[in-house]
């Protein structure tokens, strides 16, 4: 261990000492406004840091490990990092109303969110196997406590919910990682990669005499797919959505989704890099992905609940994410090899932009109207033309008209499909996204077309509506100009990919 | 490689097998014995209780407890996980500050930084009371 170590994860260091500070005068401070302040402070100083890695300020140039090579800062990290960091800003940020209205516990809710990030930062550096576990889990437990803060009943239902099934998966990962270690006999993920290389010789032999590898990572993807809010642990999704604090809502659909697909990522292209089992995994992301997409569309068709309807909708956007990472070009035949992976990279930064700003608005909204139903929203047009705008370019976004974001990131997310002969992935991922429409539309017909039903008048505080408005550029931007994140997104993905 | 290793579970499998087996026979015996007359059969309030022996049982099982215990048992295991930290610590403190120098006091002082935050933390939220 040398200094350089501590200066590689000095961002999670600085955020983890704030949640700990956020405790503290928590319990000697009664203007809980300035813990807020405290904890905005904190993100933004280890953003500064994770700037100062990227730029070669604090260490030589990324690409480095750290702490007997368990811990890697590159690229991909430093991307996944940035948006972290960004979205965590954004929804402690807008969330101070709230929380001073809603949330009891008010230094709790902070300190514990803090911590959950610091979760997050570590498990998108992470390349050993253990590592990669014990940030899971950091990432899990604060969240559940989390969900619990609201003050109703419901709440409190969804957090146990919550809290049985990440227990599920997270012994479903463990399992995996078991399999893993046990048959390759290293924690380390390139050690895994030199293992599995050495003892190809031919694809048959690789998958017969690997097949306990082949479990192992099945049941890996299995249980990550927890945190995708994927299909075979979807049903949490809508019913913690529901009960959670807003703000939570909005973490968990946009950052943890994000360290998940990030942790999924490093897994396929660090660990196995380009041999025969991609073939078998590919065939597995392909059948999440049209399932997460199906069940997530066809049921957010009937819902009522925004919360519970855009909950739904992300278990769909799962999916669509999901085709994006089924690309895998193992054949090694084209122009842009990782277009997959890529695509994804560019999606979740989009999506980030774009659910960030549905949810913030959202919280913004149903306090003025007191309800989370959609017919509370009608009539928004006349009362808050502003807000009811932004909230349309965020739907749209959503449903991936141009010239948004949510459109770009289809294109390229299909058309690596199309690359890599998944065809018929992507005509699903285009059926689903006319499904999808409905819903989406619906929302604004009752905005923008039907009568008001009540005489609330709309206020949305100063901080949200600014993080929303930014947002809204946010999604316009990066939708007309999209090499802003593709080329950062591809040397993020030739950081990870090992040969 | 592989047949040895699904054979380990054979010897799993055969003490699952003994394991059911013995018991059953046990009772299956003593429901035979009673057809003999070898066995007595005279059922009483006391033989049947849940504790053969001890004070006589007037509740059931399902009782509410005061939650206040369970706040002085965290905070217990707290202490106890910090003396299991401790203790191995201490034992290879030569050892590791040969290697890494100063920077294994310093990880352990910071552990015991955080550890005695939470136990300010639930002193001040008012766990330590009994109220």
């Amino acid at each position: 261990m040398s200094f350089q170590d501590f200066l590689i994860i000095s961002p999670e260091i600085v955020i983890s000492f704030t949640a700990i500070s956020v405790f503290l005068l928590d319990l000697f401070i009664n203007n809980k406004k300035f813990l807020v302040n405290v904890s905005i402070a904190g993100l933004l100083f280890s953003f500064i840091l994770t700037l100062g890695l990227s730029n070669g300020w604090l260490i030589e140039s990324p690409g480095v490990y750290a702490f007997f090579s368990s811990i890697k800062l590159d690229e991909f990290s430093l991307f996944f990092k940035v948006l972290i960091i960004l979205s965590g800003v954004a929804v402690i940020g807008s969330s101070g109303e709230y929380i001073s209205s809603n949330i009891e516990s008010k230094g709790e809710f902070l300190g514990l969110l803090l911590l959950s990030i610091t979760g997050m930062l570590l498990l998108v550096s992470s390349v050993e196997l253990i590592t990669v576990w014990v940030s899971l889990e950091l990432t899990a437990i604060p969240l559940v406590a989390l969900v619990a803060l609201g003050k109703n009943d419901t709440s409190l239902e969804a957090s146990l919910k919550f809290l049985i099934l990440s227990a599920v998966s997270s012994v479903v990962i463990l399992y995996g990682l078991v399999f893993l270690y046990g048959y390759s006999g290293s924690t380390y993920f390139n050690d895994i990669f030199s293992y599995i290389s050495s003892t190809t010789s031919s694809p048959e032999d690789l998958i017969v005499l690997n097949y306990g590898l082949l479990i192992g990572i099945i049941l890996l993807v299995l249980g990550i797919s927890f945190k995708l809010a994927a299909f075979p642990f979807q049903m949490w999704v809508p019913d913690v959505y529901q009960g959670a604090p807003t703000p939570i809502t909005a973490y968990l659909s946009v950052v943890s989704k994000a360290a998940g697909f990030a942790v999924l990522l490093r897994i396929i292209y660090s660990v196995l890099g380009g041999n025969d089992f991609s073939v078998i995994l590919s065939n597995l992301f392909s059948i999440i992905a049209v399932f997460s997409m199906t069940i997530g569309n066809v049921m957010a068709l009937r819902q009522n609940d925004i919360k519970r309807l855009l909950a739904y909708s992300t278990i769909a956007h799962a999916g669509y994410l999901l085709i994006g990472v089924a690309s895998l070009n193992i054949s090694g035949i084209g122009e842009n090899l990782y277009s997959g992976p890529q695509g994804v990279l560019y999606y979740l930064a989009g999506y980030a932009f774009t659910n960030l700003t549905a949810f913030l608005l959202i919280i913004g909204v149903s306090k003025s109207i007191g309800t989370f139903e959609l017919s509370g929203f009608a009539g928004l047009r006349k009362k808050s033309p502003l807000t009811s705008f932004v909230l349309a370019v965020s739907v749209i976004s959503l449903l991936g008209i141009p010239p948004t974001v949510g459109f770009m990131s289809k294109i390229f997310i299909f058309s690596a499909a199309v690359n890599t002969n998944l065809t018929w992935l992507a005509i699903v991922g285009v059926i689903n996204s006319v499904i999808s429409a409905y819903y989406y539309l619906r929302i604004l017909k009752i905005v923008f077309v039907d009568p008001e039903n009540n005489q609330s008048e709309i206020k949305v505080s100063k901080s949200i509506s600014l993080i929303t408005l930014i947002g809204m550029i946010g999604i316009l931007l990066l939708g007309l100009f999209p090499s802003l994140i593709l080329e950062i997104a591809e040397i993020a993905v030739m950081s990870i990919v090992n040969i | 490689m592989l047949n040895n290793y699904f054979d380990q579970y054979g010897i799993i499998g055969l003490f699952l097998i003994t394991a059911t087996l013995v018991p059953l026979g046990m009772l299956l015996v003593s429901k035979l014995a009673q057809y003999i007359k070898v066995r007595p059969h005279n059922p009483s309030e006391i033989k049947e209780g849940m504790y053969e022996c001890g004070m006589r049982v007037d509740s059931d099982r399902w009782q509410g407890y005061n939650l206040r215990y369970y706040y002085y048992a965290l905070l217990f295991v707290i202490f106890d996980i910090e003396t299991v930290f401790l203790f191995p610590w201490a034992v290879k403190y030569g050892v590791l500050s040969k290697e890494f120098g100063v920077s294994v006091l310093l990880a352990m002082i910071l552990f015991l930084f955080v550890v005695t935050i939470g136990y300010v933390y639930a002193w001040k939220k008012g766990d330590l009371q009994w109220k």
